[in-house]
């Protein structure tokens, strides 16, 4: 983002405050030291949210492909209900929560396809055990180079409770993958990922944050 | 770093984004990045919140782009802080104040060839104007970040906080008298 266009816009006197001694030199130099206490140090971002983007711009790619030509349009993933996007921000973790149109994309959220999608990367499906009755989920992992990402499909969560995708390690750390709020009309896709290895993760779990629905899978 | 995007490059960007294109996406947030992970940095506790901020904001900006409107170069950057400062909010449970903590979590500027006795007097200046930069109102930080750290201009920082471009400049010029006077209470 370049700042070039912002400051060849000034049309009136710098150093108009209300403190009417100062002149623009003051203000100025005020910034200046403001431009310097407030600087970060210079980061780049990281692959996991990188993919991350890239994925939500392939799935908003696919919602726009699905709901093109007519006569099919939207297809609901389950129970005729016609899926709606939902992105949520819950707690300061974010998580990626697509739309699933279409018979084959439910065929891969499901787990019936050894592939993402019309990709070739390789999923696993993984059981989450512990649904109550009523909910349905099936979930699989997509196992990246920088980390792993779970794609769960939740169908038939009760209220509009916040949920969050956890990660143990071998080691027995805890990484919130992200996190979703629930809503009963919808068919829940969740993408969330975290920069753990496979072969470092020992669980996976879907978890209520003010109630007892707790879907683990433990992995080998 | 992200390559140097020019004007032209970045609507042409824009206009792939519109199409949901990966790589446009990728480049648009490898570009803004730096930046909004600052903005956010400021207000919140780790780098990795920070991070996630940035990627939830362009999450929001992937299903939202057709809402945006190009009216110039600062048009998109401006509704990127926009969704930001959203996303912030919201992982703030709707207060978004830059605690002195969060400041402090970010390393002071270096000043090589100073003395002790005068990095010392360096150092309290500066402890001195973040806390006088945290007494300001909400709208007043981001109002003075946006324009003097992030260098937009004021139609783009008007669209962010909804207001025109003269009063932009008004309320920065208020904000600025206002931290002076913060800050020559601090030092007293």
């Amino acid at each position: 983002m370049s700042g070039d266009e912002g400051r060849a816009d000034e049309e009136q006197p710098r150093g108009t405050s209300d403190q009417g001694e100062h002149g623009a030199a003051d203000d100025a130099e005020l910034e200046a030291q403001l431009a310097e206490r407030l600087a970060v140090p210079p980061r780049e971002p990281s692959a996991a949210n990188v993919a991350r983007v890239r994925a939500d711009a392939e799935a908003r790619r696919t919602e726009a492909a699905g709901t093109q030509g007519g006569d099919e349009g939207p297809t609901s993933v389950r129970h005729g209900r016609r899926p709606r996007r939902r992105e949520v921000l819950v707690g300061g973790i974010a998580a990626g929560v697509g739309l699933v149109t279409g018979a084959g994309a439910a065929e891969v959220i499901l787990g019936g396809s050894d592939t993402d999608g019309d990709s070739d990367v390789p999923t696993e499906p993984i059981e989450l055990a512990g649904a109550p009755e009523g909910l349905t989920v099936a979930g699989h992992l997509i196992d990246h180079t920088w980390g792993v990402e779970l794609v769960v499909q939740l169908d038939g969560l009760v209220g509009r409770e916040a949920y969050d995708v956890r990660y143990r390690t071998t080691s027995g750390e805890q990484v919130v993958a992200g996190s979703f709020l629930a809503d009963p009309e919808l068919t829940v896709v969740c993408r969330c990922t975290a920069a753990v290895l496979r072969r470092d993760l020992a669980e996976v779990s879907v978890e209520q944050r003010q109630g007892p629905v707790r879907l683990v899978a433990t992995l080998a | 770093m992200a390559a140097e995007v020019t004007s032209d490059g970045l609507q042409h960007l824009v206009e792939r984004a519109t199409t949901a294109d990966p790589d446009a996406w990728e480049a648009l947030y490898r570009r803004a990045y730096p930046r909004l992970f600052a903005f956010a940095r400021r207000r919140l506790p780790s780098d990795e919140q920070a991070d996630d901020v940035v990627s939830e904001a362009f999450s929001r900006a992937i299903t939202k782009v057709h809402t945006f409107t190009w009216t110039g170069n600062g048009s998109f950057d401006g509704w990127m802080y926009g969704i930001t400062r959203n996303v912030v909010r919201e992982a703030h449970r709707g207060v978004a104040r830059v605690d002195a903590q969060h400041l402090d979590g970010l390393p002071a500027p270096e000043h090589r060839g100073l003395g002790p006795a005068e990095q010392l007097l360096v150092a309290e200046e500066h402890d001195a104007l973040r806390a006088a930069f945290g007494r300001l109102d909400e709208e007043e930080r981001d109002l003075l970040e946006l324009r003097v750290v992030a260098g937009l201009g004021a139609d783009t920082v008007g669209e962010v906080l909804g207001k025109g471009a003269g009063a932009v400049r008004m309320a920065q010029s208020r904000a600025l008298g206002r931290l002076r006077t913060m800050l020559q209470e601090e030092l007293r």
